[in-house]
Parts: C-alpha cells; sequence; structure tokens
C-alpha cells in the first residue's frame, strides 16, 4: 500500500496576531507560500546530487525522477524540485538531471538513477522501482526512513545530515562508498 | 660528575625520538566534494575515519587554502605562529621550530609532522625541518593541527600533536597555478603545479618551488654564513582502477641550506637532501575500506663541523588497516605497521645502526547515542635495536644490552564528544603519548672533542598522560564560535640525550656522555579561541593561550639548565592573538597580531657555557593585501613583523621586518 507524504507545512508565525487578522494573512499567504516552498531546497539537491556520486557502483550521471502523487500541490512541489536541478547538477561522477514523474508512470523505474519522493508522492512506488533497479528512494521526510519506507533523507538545518535507513539500503542493495558511509548517520 | 661544557657535543646529543607514525590512511576521500556538502572540513587525523571537523573527538584546527592565501605567508611556520597553542621560533631566515602547548625547543622532538599521512618527522635526530618539507603552498588543500597526544593513531612522537599537511587530490582536483615572490632580505621564490588528467580515471600531480635570501642579521651582526635556499620537486598520481580500487603513488626531491639552530644551543649550516618514494592501495569492499601504504624516505644530512655527525638516514614504513562500519552505530579501525629506521655517520663504523619497530593499533568508535559519541583507540608499539659496526662499549652499554634491548610500549586515547544542544559541544578526552629517545640517543657512538658520545639503549621513551575538557558553542547572533579547552598534562621519563649535563669516565679516565632520563614535568593550560564573520563581512579572530608548567628535573641535568631541562621556562604563559579581515569585490584585505609572554631560551657562549638569554614579550603584526587583477592571476604584497624592525625572537637569529610581493596565475 502506498504511504502518503506528508505535505509541508506552512509557515508559521510566532508573533501575537489577533485571530481575524491571521486568518486573513493566512488567506492571502497561504496559497502562493505553498507553491513556492519545494519540500527541498536547492541545498539539499546539490548534497543529494554529491551523494549520488559515492554509491558503489556510482552512475555516470544520469535522470533522477522526481515522484509526484495525485493532486496539484504534488505535483508542482515535483515541479519545483526538477527546477532546483536545472539543466543538471555535477556529481563527482557525471550531470545529474531531475524529471517531474507520476507516481502512477513510473512503472519499474527504469532509466533513473534515484528517485526522489516530492511531497504528496508515494514512497512505495518509490521503493519498488529503488528495490528493482538498486537505486535510492529519497525523500525529505525523515519520517519516513525512520519508518523504512525509503532509504535516505536530508537535513540542512541547523546542520547537514543526511539519514540512511541502514536496513532498506541493504535490502534495496544500495551502498555508498566508506568515506561518505561513515559521515552518513545511519539508522 | 663534572657537568659537561662543551658546545660542540651537544647537537649530536640531543634530539628524541623515533619512529612510527600510523597515518591516517591515504588521503583517498574526495574531501573537496564532502566539504561542499557538509559545509565543513573533512578530516581523518583524528582517528583514521573520515569525520566532520565539528564532530573530533580531539582539539583540532583546521587551516584551508584560503586561510593560506590570506595569511600572506611563504612557508607553513609563518601560517601557524597564529594558531592558538601553537609556539613558532624563527631561529634563522630558514630555520624555524613549531610546538604545540610548549615544550618548546630547537629541534623540538615531540611534535610529529607529516604530508598526506608520510611522516616528514626526522627520526635520527627527533625534530622537524621545516625548510626541508617537499610540498608548496598551493598544492595544499588544507593543514589539520591535533593538539595533544596522538600517538594511538599515529605511533611514536605524536607527543604534543600532529600536524598532517593534506595535499589536493591529482585525480579529483585540478590544480594548476603559479606563483613568483620578491622581497627584502634578498628574496626570491617561484612555484608551480601542475594537474595532468590521464583519461577519466587517472590524475598526476607535479610540483616545483624553490627560493633563496640572504637571510636575517644575526646577533652579533653579520648576515647568515650562508644563503638560506631550498628547491624541491614533488610528483603525485592516482588511479582509479575500478570504482572501488584506487592506487597510487608518489616521489620527490629536495635540497635546503639553512642557518640551523640545534639541540646544543648554538647554530650550524645544514644542508638537507631528502629523496622519498611511496605506494599505496585502497579497496572499498563489503569488508571494510582496506589501505596498503609504503613509503621510503632517505636523506643525507651534512651538519659541516668537520663531518663527525653528518649522517645518511633511511626511513621504510609499511602500514595496512581496515575501516569497518559494524552497523549504525560502530565503527572500527584496524591496522598492523612495520617501521625500519636507519643511521649511518659518515665518520663512525661503517656499520649502520637501526631499529625495527612493529604495531598493531585499533580504533572503535561508539555512537552510543545521536548525542552521545565514544571513541577508543589503542596501539602497541615493539621495538628492537640492531648495530652493525665496530661496537664501543662502556659500563652501561655492553653488547650485550644493546642486542636485548627491546621497547614495548601501550598508548591510547579516549574522548567522549556529547552533543548538547544544536549550538554545544563538550568534549572529554584522555591520552597516553610517547616520544622516543631519537635513534642517535639510542645508539650513537661518536667521538667528539675527545670525548666519546654513546647513546643509551636503556633509555626509556617519555609518556605523555594528557586529559583535557574542551567546550565549542556556536554563537549565531555574532556569525560565530567560540572554542574553549582546559587541559592538564603530565610527561614522565623525560629524556635527556646524550650531554644533557654530565661526563662519565671509561676506567681509562677517558670521558663519555651518555643519555638518561631525567624526571618529570607536569602542566596545566586553558585556550580559548573565538572567530567568526560579521553581517558586513569582516572577518574577525581573537584567542588566548595560557601554559604552565612545572619541571622535576634530577639533580645532574638540572646544574645545566637548558631548554630540555628548564621546560617552565622556556614556554611563554601567554599568548593573545587577533586578527581582521576584509574582502571588497577584488580586493583582500588582513592582519593578524601575535603579543606573547616573556619565556628563557639558551645559547652558548664563546668559552662553551650554557648562557640564557631572556626574550622578552613581543608582537608581531603582519598583513596582506591582495588585488584579484583577473580571474587568473592575483596579485599581492606582505609585510610581516611590520611593527618593529628587528626582534629578538630567539637565541638565534634576530627577526628582521620583511616585505615581499607575490603574482600567482591560477588556470
Amino acid at each position: 500500500m502506498p504511504h502518503a507524504h506528508r505535505l509541508p507545512e506552512p509557515p508559521r508565525r510566532a508573533v501575537g496576531l489577533t485571530l481575524p487578522f491571521r486568518l486573513c494573512l493566512a488567506l492571502a499567504l497561504s496559497t502562493p507560500l505553498q507553491a513556492n516552498a519545494a519540500s527541498l531546497s536547492a541545498k539539499d539537491a546539490m548534497i543529494i546530487v554529491k551523494a549520488l556520486g559515492f554509491l558503489e557502483p556510482a552512475p555516470a550521471g544520469g535522470v533522477v525522477a522526481i515522484l509526484y502523487g495525485p493532486g496539484d500541490a504534488s505535483k508542482a512541489d515535483a515541479a519545483e524540485i526538477a527546477g532546483l536541478f536545472g539543466s543538471g547538477l555535477v556529481s563527482s561522477s557525471g550531470t545529474v538531471t531531475a524529471k517531474p514523474v507520476d507516481e502512477a508512470a513510473l512503472g519499474d523505474g527504469a532509466g533513473y538513477i534515484a528517485v526522489i519522493v516530492a511531497a504528496g508522492g508515494s514512497t512505495g512506488a518509490a521503493m519498488a522501482a529503488a528495490k528493482a533497479h538498486n537505486i535510492p528512494c529519497v525523500t525529505a521526510a525523515l519520517a519516513d526512513v525512520q519508518a523504512g519506507q525509503c532509504v535516505m533523507s536530508v537535513q540542512t538545518d541547523p546542520h547537514v545530515v543526511i539519514t540512511v535507513n541502514r536496513a532498506v539500503a541493504q535490502a534495496v542493495g544500495v551502498h555508498f562508498a566508506a568515506a561518505l558511509a561513515m559521515l552518513i548517520h545511519e539508522i | 660528575m663534572p657537568a659537561f661544557r662543551s658546545l660542540r657535543l651537544l647537537p649530536v646529543l640531543s634530539g628524541l625520538c623515533g619512529l612510527v607514525p600510523l597515518s591516517a590512511s591515504g588521503q583517498s576521500i574526495d574531501y573537496g566534494t564532502l566539504e561542499q556538502m557538509y559545509g565543513e572540513p573533512v578530516t581523518t587525523s583524528a582517528t583514521g575515519k573520515p569525520q566532520l571537523a565539528s564532530t573530533v573527538p580531539a582539539d583540532m584546527v583546521i587551516i584551508s587554502q584560503d586561510d593560506i592565501r590570506r595569511s600572506g605567508a611563504d612557508n607553513i611556520p609563518d601560517i601557524l605562529q597564529f594558531v592558538t597553542g601553537i609556539d613558532v621560533r624563527h631561529y634563522s631566515f630558514g630555520d624555524s621550530q613549531v610546538g604545540i602547548r610548549g615544550y618548546d625547543t630547537p629541534f623540538n622532538p615531540r611534535l610529529l609532522v607529516l604530508v598526506d599521512g608520510r611522516q616528514v618527522y626526522l627520526d635520527y635526530f627527533g625534530y622537524v625541518s621545516w625548510n626541508a618539507i617537499p610540498v608548496q603552498l598551493d598544492e595544499i588543500r588544507q593543514i589539520e593541527i591535533v593538539k595533544g597526544p596522538a600517538s594511538a593513531l599515529f605511533g611514536f612522537n605524536a607527543a604534543s600533536g600532529v600536524i598532517n599537511i593534506i595535499t589536493f587530490d591529482p585525480l579529483l582536483d585540478k590544480v594548476n597555478t603559479a606563483t613568483v615572490r620578491g622581497g627584502t632580505q634578498g628574496y626570491g621564490a617561484g612555484d608551480a603545479v601542475a594537474t595532468i588528467p590521464i583519461g577519466r580515471t587517472a590524475g598526476v600531480r607535479v610540483s616545483v618551488g624553490g627560493w633563496t635570501a640572504t637571510g636575517f642579521q644575526t646577533q652579533t651582526g653579520g648576515l647568515d654564513a650562508a644563503p638560506p635556499r631550498a628547491g624541491s620537486v614533488n610528483i603525485s598520481a592516482r588511479w582509479q582502477v575500478t570504482p572501488t580500487i584506487q592506487l597510487r603513488a608518489e616521489g620527490g626531491s629536495l635540497d635546503a641550506h639553512a642557518l640551523t639552530f640545534t639541540p646544543s644551543d648554538f647554530a650550524l649550516n645544514v644542508q638537507d637532501q631528502v629523496n622519498f618514494w611511496r605506494l599505496g592501495a585502497a579497496a572499498d569492499t563489503h569488508a571494510g575500506a582496506f589501505d596498503f601504504d609504503i613509503y621510503r624516505n632517505q636523506s643525507l644530512n651534512n651538519f659541516g663541523l668537520g663531518g663527525p655527525i653528518n649522517n645518511t638516514n633511511d626511513t621504510l614504513v609499511a602500514k595496512f588497516t581496515d575501516l569497518l562500519k559494524l552497523d549504525a552505530n560502530n565503527t572500527i579501525r584496524l591496522g598492523v605497521e612495520y617501521r625500519h629506521q636507519g643511521i649511518q655517520y659518515s665518520a663512525e663504523n661503517g656499520g649502520t645502526d637501526s631499529y625495527d619497530n612493529v604495531a598493531v593499533n585499533g580504533m572503535w568508535d561508539w555512537q552510543i547515542s545521536p548525542a552521545f559519541d565514544l571513541t577508543n583507540a589503542v596501539r602497541v608499539d615493539h621495538l628492537s635495536l640492531q648495530d652493525t659496526g665496530v661496537f664501543v662499549p662502556s659500563p652501561d652499554r655492553t653488547r650485550a644490552i644493546f642486542d636485548s634491548t627491546t621497547l614495548t610500549e601501550l598508548s591510547f586515547n579516549s574522548g567522549l564528544v556529547i552533543d548538547v544542544s544544536d549550538q554545544d559541544t563538550i568534549r572529554i578526552s584522555a591520552a597516553r603519548g610517547l616520544q622516543l629517545p631519537s635513534l642517535i640517543d639510542l645508539t650513537a657512538q661518536l667521538s667528539l672533542d675527545g670525548i666519546s658520545i654513546l647513546g643509551s639503549p636503556q633509555l626509556q621513551p617519555t609518556a605523555i598522560w594528557n586529559a583535557e575538557l574542551a567546550y565549542d558553542r556556536k554563537l549565531a547572533p555574532l556569525g560565530a564560535k567560540l572554542t574553549a579547552s582546559v587541559f592538564f598534562q603530565r610527561n614522565t621519563n623525560l629524556i635527556g640525550p646524550p650531554g644533557y649535563g654530565v661526563l662519565s669516565y671509561f676506567p681509562n679516565g677517558t670521558p663519555y656522555s651518555t643519555g638518561a632520563n631525567i624526571g618529570s614535568s607536569n602542566e596545566i593550560g586553558f585556550e580559548a579561541d573565538l572567530r567568526g564573520k560579521t553581517a558586513g563581512g569582516i572577518r574577525w579572530n581573537a584567542s588566548y593561550r595560557y601554559a604552565s608548567i612545572t619541571d622535576d628535573i634530577t639533580a645532574d641535568a638540572a646544574a645545566i639548565p637548558k631548554a630540555d631541562t628548564n621546560f617552565a621556562g622556556s614556554t611563554p604563559n601567554h599568548t593573545v592573538i587577533l586578527g581582521l579581515g576584509y574582502t571588497l569585490q577584488r580586493w583582500e584585505f588582513d592582519a593578524q597580531g601575535r603579543w606573547q609572554s616573556a619565556y628563557t631560551d639558551y645559547t652558548t657562549s664563546a668559552l662553551g657555557l650554557e648562557e640564557p638569554v631572556v626574550v622578552g614579550n613581543y608582537v608581531t603584526l603582519n598583513a596582506r593585501i591582495g588585488y584579484r587583477v583577473t580571474s587568473y592571476l592575483t596579485i599581492a604584497g606582505t609585510a610581516q613583523q611590520f611593527n618593529v624592525s628587528r626582534l629578538l625572537e630567539t637565541a638565534g637569529d634576530y627577526v628582521d621586518r620583511r616585505f615581499f610581493a607575490s603574482a600567482n596565475v591560477h588556470f
């Protein structure tokens, strides 16, 4: 059964505004803010691509599938993430581009070097592709990695932490070079 | 026994130390990419495994290539002098000695220095000739400084600390650059670094460089007797044979000349000729990251003095390690190492004095919880002596004693890192480090001025016990980071080299001098470093170091105070460092200042007597202005010690104000 990925929470304001004003503000700002706030940042994308260069064997560049689920929000998030890759991000082993992919159209994931799960995307579909082709499933949701529903998660605030579910990585057949493996936070 | 008075003996006598740095792997990690990912440097010099600089269980400072450029310095000691806890003594234009946490002496035997894990420490006399390290500043990625003993990883002589100079990777880092410099004191220098890719899987880096100068004014008013100068060439190659197997090869040659202040507290014009080769292989497997490394350092050391202590040295090191992550929370590193160190004197018996050392070591890193990480490392060294020439016995140095002498020593490092919060980290560490008597201390059999200088195989290594508490705090509002530490260090079995102060006599009345362990010494110290960058882009740093040493030296050694019997007096108690820097479009402005309190150095009088030289407290101010002319060309001007024209920093040469300009092309 596919696991739904949580949508990003809207920004919180700590200032003590009145309730009517907060409601008006939320109505005015919530939609554009959500549309502009991809679940991954440019720094996250850079780190993910660099990490792919430490896979053994490392892909000589390629395309990352940005997996989105039903709904416009998820598709928009995937498009935002794909936009972070521009014409390609460089890892130590090649240039990596990204392509938004509907989870219903992912198939077994052939042709992709990794699957990034956008907000609202299915980690189940991503993991199926990961297992079929020994490629990593990547998500912004640490909880999904902790729950064994994806291989890798990246956080950059307040400092960079790459979290890998060791058992899931082994089950998928994903192995990182020792240099990075020693720096990864494994669970 | 009468006091030993001849100066000329002492160069032979001092020194300590000797062996075995177990290098932190053969640099098969992609430092540049990992630093980009994590936003901070990565190092293997703390435990042998790749770690973020902020997480290591040791007191570590990493100097980046940007730091090196902005320092304006043209040599490594001048960069290090602005690191908290490091003392740099400029004895002459080409002779600087570097110490960590005090115990400073000419020919400092307590600091192990390596280039990419290959030692450049000279075992035979137990010191580092900073002028004779075959590496160009332009090819250095970072300089890693570990403060405190680190023998469990690096072996003997990582006593007060370790400096590991990490160069760019010839396969991953395409460094092509050239620099020329010229300035006062007749100074001229040039170097070039070129990286040649061979397909997509191999690369070769070639570096050449050299410099010459007229030198500083000496204390007697003249210039150095011979112009200091050095030249070197170095080649380093990497081949990624398969995605998981890498081969390495390296070699180099160097010739250096400098007026060098010896442990006998007088200066000699010393020539070092160094040649080395190195081979290595690394394999990343499911059974761990294997690394094999073998290298040979050969050096010809000409001390003048008619040749009696001129010598050739041969160091061969082979080591094998396996770094394995057992599970999510446990990583181990296992290693074995063999080392052979030999010395031949030009005026001795034609034989070779040498030792063989075999070591096993292990490291266990246990991530107890997300906030607690405990690292333990242990190493056992077993050393045996050999002498193949004519043997000169003495009452306490018979052939039987010599042949049966072995040393088996244990060292350890333990460190607990506690992430109290995202902003605060506490480190608690304990260690036992070892400083071996040098090969000369152990085996010398020379004759100078009618006195036999005999090494003592019965000398014991100095054990350095260290306990430390450190605290790091990120100060986000200031864009700064505070690092503070307090430590206690106990040194037992201090080494008095042959001639440390007393003479003995053969039954026929002929004098001889040999070494002995001469007591113990304790140190307490505190270091605090605060550095950051303002929102307006101003770089700044401020630090303070306090060190207090208490010696408990045997009476016969204390009878003739000198640097290695009076550590309390020869270590400055207070040091303050302040720095500022700013980048304005194409311009870079940087300045560093350092103040240290007074200390006592020693020199040898015309009568051959040890005499104290009180070096008063002093301030050194350095500055650099750089201008990026194009994306390829940068020009810069450096002023060193611009606040005073001449400065007494040691019992050696006066240090003169320096100005020099440089032009660097990078393509």
